[in-house]
C-alpha cells in the first residue's frame, strides 16, 4: 500500500521504508495514517491504496482526485513531534503545559 | 601495646600487635576454613589503605568483585570474570538514575582517560528515554576546556556526528516504486518521473546539511535541489539527454546536523 496526494497538481505516491513501518504498531494502514501524519503536511488530503500504479506512462501527466476514503494529515502528538526532531525540546516544553 | 609472637617451623616468627593507640576492645576472628590469610612477598597487606565504608569492596560468591558506595547502594562498580551465562567477563558500571524524574541524557557510567589531572576523554552510557540507551564519546581539544561530546549512538542506531551518515536510502524508482534498504528514512515520495524525496524519520536540524546520491546505472546521475529539514529532493537524470528518468537503484546519502 501507498498513500497518494496532490503536489503541484501532480500526483504523488509515498512509499514506506521496511524499516520505518517495523517501528509502528498498528494494522497496515494504521501505520500508513501515521506515516502520512508525520510525513505530509498537516491537512494534506491523501488516501491509502494498494492500486496498481507500476505502469508509468505519461508519469508527469498523472492527477489525484479525491476518492469516498480521502483522508486529511494531521500533527503528531507533542511526544512524537520532538521524537522525530519535528520540534525543539524549548518548544515541547512551551506547548505541553 | 602488647604483641604475640609466633615463632615459624625452622627460622623466623610472626608478630600480631595491638594498635599504638585507642581504647575500645576489638575482636578479629579467624576464618573456621584452614588456608593462608593474606599472601605476599614480605611485607604483609602494604598498599592497602581504607578509609571507606567496610562494605565498599566485596567479593560475592559468584566471583563478582564489586566496589559500592555508601551514599547509594545501586551505585555499583563490578568486576567479573563469568556472567551469569558463564561466558563473558565484564566490567559492569551501574548508576542509581532510575528514579521518577530522571530523563534522556542522565549518565548511568562512564569511562574516563585522564592525562594526569586532566580529564581527556570520555565513553559514557546515558539513558535515552525510559530503559532505552545511548553512548557517548567525547575528547578534549584545547588544554583548558572540558571533554565534548564528538559522536553519540542513540537508541534507535543513529550515530549522531559530524562525520557519520544521518540518512541513507537505495530505492527503485521504476514500476513502483520500492525501498531497499534505508536509514533515519520513513518513505520516499514519487513525485514525477525521475522526481523524488527522500523522507527523513528524524528530521535535519538545518538545511545547511550536505548531500549528494547517485543511480545505478553509469549513464546517469542523481542531482540535488534546495535541501529541506523534512526530505531531500532528488532528481535521477540522464547524463546524455539532461531529462529526468526512472531508474532502478537510486541512492541517496545524507550528511550534517
Amino acid at each position: 500500500m501507498v498513500i497518494i496526494y496532490d503536489i503541484d497538481g501532480t500526483l504523488a505516491q509515498l512509499t514506506p521504508a521496511p524499516k520505518f513501518l517495523a517501528t509502528l504498531e498498528g494494522t497496515d494502514e494504521e501505520k500508513l495514517i501515521y506515516l502520512a501524519n508525520k510525513d505530509l503536511p498537516t491537512g494534506t488530503k491523501y488516501e491509502i491504496t494498494d492500486e496498481d500504479l507500476s505502469d508509468r506512462t505519461f508519469r508527469g501527466a498523472w492527477e489525484y482526485v479525491a476518492g469516498a476514503t480521502e483522508k486529511t494529515s494531521e500533527d503528531l502528538s507533542l511526544d512524537d513531534q520532538l521524537k522525530y526532531n519535528k520540534i525543539t525540546q524549548e518548544e515541547y516544553d512551551a506547548n505541553a503545559g | 601495646m602488647s604483641t604475640i609472637k609466633l615463632n615459624g617451623t625452622s627460622s623466623g616468627s610472626s608478630i600480631i600487635k595491638s594498635p599504638d593507640s585507642g581504647s575500645t576492645n576489638q575482636t578479629f576472628t579467624l576464618p573456621a576454613s584452614s588456608g593462608t590469610l593474606v599472601t605476599t612477598t614480605d611485607a604483609g597487606v602494604a598498599g592497602i589503605t581504607s578509609a571507606a565504608d567496610a562494605t565498599a569492596i566485596t567479593i560475592g560468591s559468584d566471583e563478582q568483585v564489586t566496589i559500592s558506595n555508601s551514599n547509594s547502594a545501586d551505585n555499583t562498580l563490578t568486576i567479573e570474570a563469568l556472567n551469569d551465562n558463564g561466558n563473558e567477563a565484564n566490567v559492569k558500571l551501574a548508576g542509581d538514575i532510575s528514579g521518577a524524574g530522571m530523563g534522556s541524557g542522565e549518565v548511568a557510567g562512564s569511562i574516563q582517560y585522564f592525562n594526569n589531572t586532566d580529564h581527556i576523554a570520555s565513553i559514557s552510557g546515558m539513558r535515552d528515554g525510559g530503559d532505552e540507551g545511548q553512548l557517548s564519546f567525547k575528547t578534549r581539544d584545547t588544554s583548558d576546556s572540558a571533554p565534548v561530546e564528538r559522536l553519540i549512538i542513540k537508541k534507535d542506531g543513529r550515530g549522531l556526528s559530524q562525520f557519520t551518515a544521518k540518512a541513507w536510502v537505495n530505492f527503485h524508482g521504476t514500476g513502483t516504486p520500492a525501498i531497499n534498504d534505508s536509514h533515519n528514512i520513513s518513505s520516499i515520495t514519487d513525485i514525477n518521473t525521475g522526481n523524488y524525496r527522500a523522507n527523513f524519520t528524524n528530521t535535519m536540524a538545518n538545511n545547511n546539511y550536505s548531500y549528494c546520491g547517485a543511480v545505478g546505472e553509469w549513464d546517469c546521475t542523481v542531482t540535488g535541489n534546495t535541501p529541506n529539514t523534512s526530505y531531500a529532493p532528488c532528481y535521477a537524470i540522464n547524463i546524455g539527454s539532461g531529462g529526468l528518468i526512472d531508474k532502478n537503484y537510486v541512492m541517496v546519502l545524507v550528511f550534517g546536523d
